[in-house]
């Protein structure tokens, strides 16, 4: 019997929602297993570096990778699974967009080693004392990964062959995936592994959004009650259901709550977040600038708000000069 | 146009700013022909791209200006309350 395509998951600069995702496939695991050989999962299965290394370069069939790259080591491993796999997958929104992780791209890398180091309120560190990356004791010298300046989606450092789409993906797409893996009708280099129109399309709400829209102020899901029947972007919360893909069956929307974005743009945007800023901005109702400056202050963290995903892989990517 | 009246600076040897324009068809568009009918001097350092209003203008146009390198991003429309 011939051997089953080999699988590889990875997780970089990621919280380990996407690895759960896999998890969350519950009996269809068994499925998966079935068809293909899992041969590198840290969080799941006790494998090392050194085994991936030992695989033929293109011997892995696909590797899914989640997360963002900002680290020498993540480099490193993303680079080899490269080298090793046929296919490789950007898995969740920090490996296709830098996800939550490229938020990292509003500071300098030495305020976000101070304030975790030095000065946020949880830390007592009296001697500053900070990671270093090599360090030699009785003659053994170990080493650490270095931070990069710049979080980056995973296609700015190595080719990436198709991309799945979500913070974290719905188990719904990874299967969906692995059958079109399988299949070996392979869609075209590029290709979002997710429906390419606009969440707002498969929203429960969507017959109750009006097609003009008018801003007289907006507020936050922490401060205000949202109408569980209402669209929400009409209530004045920023949903970002038409700057959004959808797959994920309104998920958030169908807990009440906003959609913030995690699938990304489709395939005609080009910023995810420039894209809702233009629609909202142009939606205010105010014409004076005192006035919208007024309006505005119900969004205090604009690129936390349009760019929550997706920053690290906007037109942005980062703060000047960083 | 305004940029090589304030800094003063003519002389083609010196730095000149990449200025992409984002013109409406019927004011800005419209002005920016007579001026050159009317044959009065233009800085050369704008590439105007005519736009059927500056409301199509999207701010993903603006940010790809410059990433693409543009050092300034121009957009003219009509007076408030006068568009066409
Ligand atoms: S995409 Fe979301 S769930 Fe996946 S690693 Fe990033 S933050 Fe976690
Ligand atoms: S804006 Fe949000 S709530 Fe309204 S229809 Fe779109 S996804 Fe649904
Ligand atoms: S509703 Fe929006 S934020 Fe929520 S899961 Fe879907 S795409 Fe992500």
């Amino acid at each position: 019997m011939p051997d089953k395509p080999k699988l590889a998951f990875y997780w970089c600069a990621a919280c380990g929602g996407c690895e759960e995702s896999v998890v969350d496939l519950a009996e269809d695991i068994l499925f998966v297993v079935d068809n293909v050989d899992i041969i590198f999962w840290p969080v799941g299965m006790d494998f090392k570096k050194s085994d991936v290394e030992k695989y033929a370069d293109g011997e892995i069939v696909v590797s899914l990778i989640n997360g963002a790259i900002r680290s020498s080591e993540q480099q490193e491993m993303a680079e080899l699974l490269r080298r090793k796999s046929k296919v490789v997958i950007a898995y969740g929104a920090c490996a296709q967009y830098g996800g939550i992780p490229g938020l990292a791209n509003e500071f300098e890398k030495e305020e976000i080693l101070k304030w975790v180091y030095e000065d946020s309120p949880s830390t007592h560190n009296e001697d500053k004392v900070r990671p270093l990356l090599k360090y030699k004791d009785n003659g053994t010298e170990v080493y650490l990964p270095e931070l990069w300046n710049v979080v980056r989606p995973l296609d700015r450092v190595i080719d990436v062959d198709y991309y799945i789409p979500g913070c974290p993906p719905s188990s719904k797409l990874l299967k969906e995936a692995v059958l079109v893996l399988l299949s070996g009708k392979l869609p075209p280099k590029g290709t979002v592994l997710a429906p390419d129109i606009a969440l707002c399309d498969e929203c429960p709400r969507k017959d109750t959004k009006p097609t003009d829209l008018a801003f007289k102020e907006f507020l936050r899901p922490n401060l205000n009650n949202i109408d569980p029947d209402k669209c929400i972007l009409s209530q004045g919360f920023v949903c970002m259901g038409p700057a959004t893909r959808s797959g994920c069956g309104a998920l958030c929307v169908s807990g009440n709550m906003p959609c913030t974005g995690c699938y990304g743009a489709t395939s005609r945007v080009k910023d995810q977040g420039a894209k809702i800023l233009s629609s909202i901005a142009s939606n205010v109702e105010a014409k004076t600038e005192k006035d919208i400056d007024n309006t505005l202050k119900g969004i205090p963290d604009p690129v936390g708000t349009f760019y929550r995903y997706s920053l690290a892989g906007s037109i942005l990517r980062k703060k000047v000069n960083i | 146009m305004l940029l090589a009246k304030e800094t003063g600076q003519t002389d083609s040897k010196q730095w000149q700013p990449k200025i992409v324009a984002f013109f409406c068809n019927w004011c800005t568009y419209t002005a920016a022909d007579l001026a050159g009918v009317s044959r009065i001097k233009h800085a050369p350092n704008i590439r105007v791209i005519r736009v059927m209003c500056s409301g199509r203008v999207d701010p993903q146009f603006i940010l790809d200006a410059f990433a693409k390198g543009a050092d300034g991003v121009l957009i003219g429309g009509c007076h408030p309350g006068d568009c066409h």
